[in-house]
């Protein structure tokens, strides 16, 4: 029977948090989770559980885990950068390899903004890392950056009626060093700055494994037919779409699974092991 | 709120319910461990937001505990955050219901047999932020908890109320109507409302409660077992388990700190569906009863001058009823608070 077995981890004077989910018997392959940002990750936070589990099931050991400044891991959310966490989604590959010194390699999962993290993970550790998943991916961090301010907005609306600080505002609040708050964490300077610098495009560019990057087609996960794993791309890039509720936002619904995206992330995994 | 300045360990607990389900907790110890503490304090798991509550406000919360010597257990119930089991809802105001209903109290005494045989902590605080909070009251019923600290304590059912038009307080109402007098000076909103874009439920709604209090109306009083008898008529959604569950733990003689932010539709339901009807009942109770609403503050308490008011609330709140020199609760603790609660807007309960 799998099990999980929740441990903190080390990097330099720091603790990260981690979920270890592992399968029955020596495990086949290793995957692991980097989280969206902030809010995100808490809407999202059952998906993954139900994911890990699943791929657990099918042999598979999983580390999620909280990058530094959110969840359980070290650090204030405005300690805590882009590169910072990349560092940790290395780490958290290192200590999986560590803890199962059977597997060859590892994967790694990466959800919005997480990956980027993963694919920049992936590219460091060259061929340790035998693939990446990203599901929802942000192609640029300046577009992410703008939908996070739009939370923002919508706080100033709700208790003003109006938002008298425009996005233009909290861009040149930003770039003069004020913290601005998006749904309560502090997004400053510094991680403003590694937001929009991020560009998933560059970051594949620099990946040796082969990847899948999932679409997410908004849209009930109810009644939708068979995931369509229509990867098309070139070379180690693929690219493939599956209809799913946006679970990572808030919503009337309690999403604790995406059986599209995990159905094609499956599927993708299978053919990587055989 | 960068820079956490106080020495906190935290410590990975795994649990079991009384269902067998693993409960993944974390222990926030201030230095020297939890073992022997005069007090703990548990924080239960809001909504859905896990053991870190959103933007981690509970990781924050809890330095104001931990400082004091009093460790923190930050629990995700089952079928939450790591935890082992799945909950069979699939919305949230459904599930948001079944939690006020008392979901998760047995994994609360789970969490206090935890602390009672592994820590030898007999008496603990309980409580968090809406779910957490209500939790957290209808678990006082054990005598192991000494005191209720609730954030957006919810009185009203959410899958009947929500944040519909229909069930909205007579505070609400009032607020939304400022926004709509602004808003008749606005060419825009005209257009909206000429082009049946407008919320014409709450438009109505604002219209005839603006009527019925003209006219006086009131609607006769419906009933509950085990409470004293209410004074004015009850919202249709108000949740049954509460008054009993409010009412039976004021009688034990414990405290409870509610904390509201001004800015959250729970503020004006448990004033409007719980305080008013039964302020007479709960006159003899003030001594017990810290009410502080936090200005400018949303339901997350989602920016740092909210969460350091809180903070700081608790932080009297705590000195108050749980001095360190003591091993229960003080009785009569209101003087101390109240010097700390003066300098917020208190509800009015008449």
């Amino acid at each position: 029977m799998p099990c999980e077995q929740p441990l903190f981890f080390e990097l330099g004077d720091h603790r990260l948090f981690g979920m270890l989910h592992l399968p029955e018997g020596r495990p086949r392959h290793g995957l692991v989770v980097c989280h969206a940002l902030a809010e995100e990750k808490l809407w999202s936070h059952r998906v993954f559980v139900g994911l890990a589990r699943e791929l657990a099931s099918r042999g598979m050991a999983v580390l999620r885990f909280d990058f530094r400044g959110e969840g359980e891991s070290d650090l204030d959310f405005e300690q805590a950068g882009i590169a910072s966490r990349i560092d940790d989604a290395v780490r958290a590959a290192e200590v999986l390899l560590e803890q199962q010194p059977t597997l060859a390699g590892i994967s790694f999962l990466g959800h919005r903004l997480g990956g980027a993290i993963a694919a920049a993970a992936a590219a460091r550790l060259r061929g340790r890392a035998q693939g990446l998943l990203v599901w929802d991916p942000l192609p640029s961090g300046h577009e992410y950056l703008m939908q996070l301010l739009r939370s923002n907005l919508a706080k100033q609306m709700a208790g003003n009626g109006k938002a008298p600080r425009t996005r233009e505002a909290l861009i040149q609040a930003l770039e003069a060093g004020e913290t601005v708050l998006v749904d309560g964490y502090g997004i400053g300077r510094a991680l403003y700055r590694e937001l929009i610098a991020l560009d998933l495009p560059a970051l594949l560019e620099a990946l040796e494994c082969p990847a899948l990057l999932i679409a997410a087609a908004e849209g009930p996960a109810k009644g939708s037919t068979a995931p369509r794993a229509q990867a098309v791309g070139r070379g180690n890039i693929q690219h493939a779409s599956a209809r799913e509720p946006a679970f990572w936002r808030e919503s009337k619904e309690l999403c604790r699974c995406a059986p599209n995206m995990t159905a094609v992330s499956v599927q993708w995994l299978e053919r990587q092991l055989t | 709120m960068a820079g956490a300045s106080i020495d906190v360990t935290r410590r990975i607990v795994t649990l079991r319910n009384s269902h067998g389900h693993a409960l993944h907790c974390i222990l926030d110890e201030p230095a020297g461990g939890a073992a022997g503490a005069r007090f703990a304090a548990v924080l239960l798991c809001p909504g859905i937001k896990t053991r870190v509550g959103p933007h981690r406000l509970y990781r924050k919360l809890a330095q104001s505990f931990v400082v004091r010597g009093i460790p923190v257990l930050r629990v995700d119930f089952y079928g939450l955050g790591d935890s082992e089991g799945e909950l069979p809802e699939n919305r949230l105001d459904a599930l948001y219901d079944q939690v006020q209903f008392g979901r998760h109290v047995d994994d609360v005494r789970s969490a206090l047999d935890w602390l009672e045989s592994e820590c030898g902590i007999q008496r603990c605080i309980v409580g968090g932020l809406c779910g957490g909070a209500i939790t957290g009251l209808l678990a006082a019923s054990d005598a192991r908890i000494a005191g209720v600290y609730a954030i957006g304590l919810p009185v009203a059912l959410e899958a009947l109320s929500g944040a519909t038009a229909k069930h909205m307080t007579r505070g609400e109402l009032v607020s939304k109507r400022v926004v709509y007098l602004r808003k008749l000076l606005r060419p825009a909103s005209w257009l909206r409302l000429f082009s049946l874009q407008s919320d014409y439920q709450l438009i109505w709604r604002m219209l005839s409660f603006a009527l019925r209090s003209l006219a006086g109306r009131h609607r006769p009083s419906a009933r509950l077992a085990h409470v004293p008898a209410p004074a004015s008529s009850l919202a249709d959604d108000l949740n049954p388990k509460f008054p009993p569950a409010f009412f039976g733990f004021l009688g034990s003689g414990r405290p409870a700190l509610l904390i509201f932010s001004e800015r959250d539709r729970l503020r004006w339901q448990y004033e409007e569906k719980f305080a008013q009807p039964w302020a007479h009942a709960l006159e003899p109770y003030k001594s017990q009863l810290s009410v502080v609403v936090i200005p400018d503050a949303n339901h997350i308490l989602g920016d740092p001058e909210s969460v350091a008011e809180v903070s700081r609330q608790t932080a009297a709140w705590l000195d108050a009823y749980f001095p360190a020199s003591s091993a229960s609760p003080v009785a009569r603790g209101v003087t101390s608070f109240a010097a700390a609660a003066n300098r917020m807007r208190i509800i009015p309960t008449a």
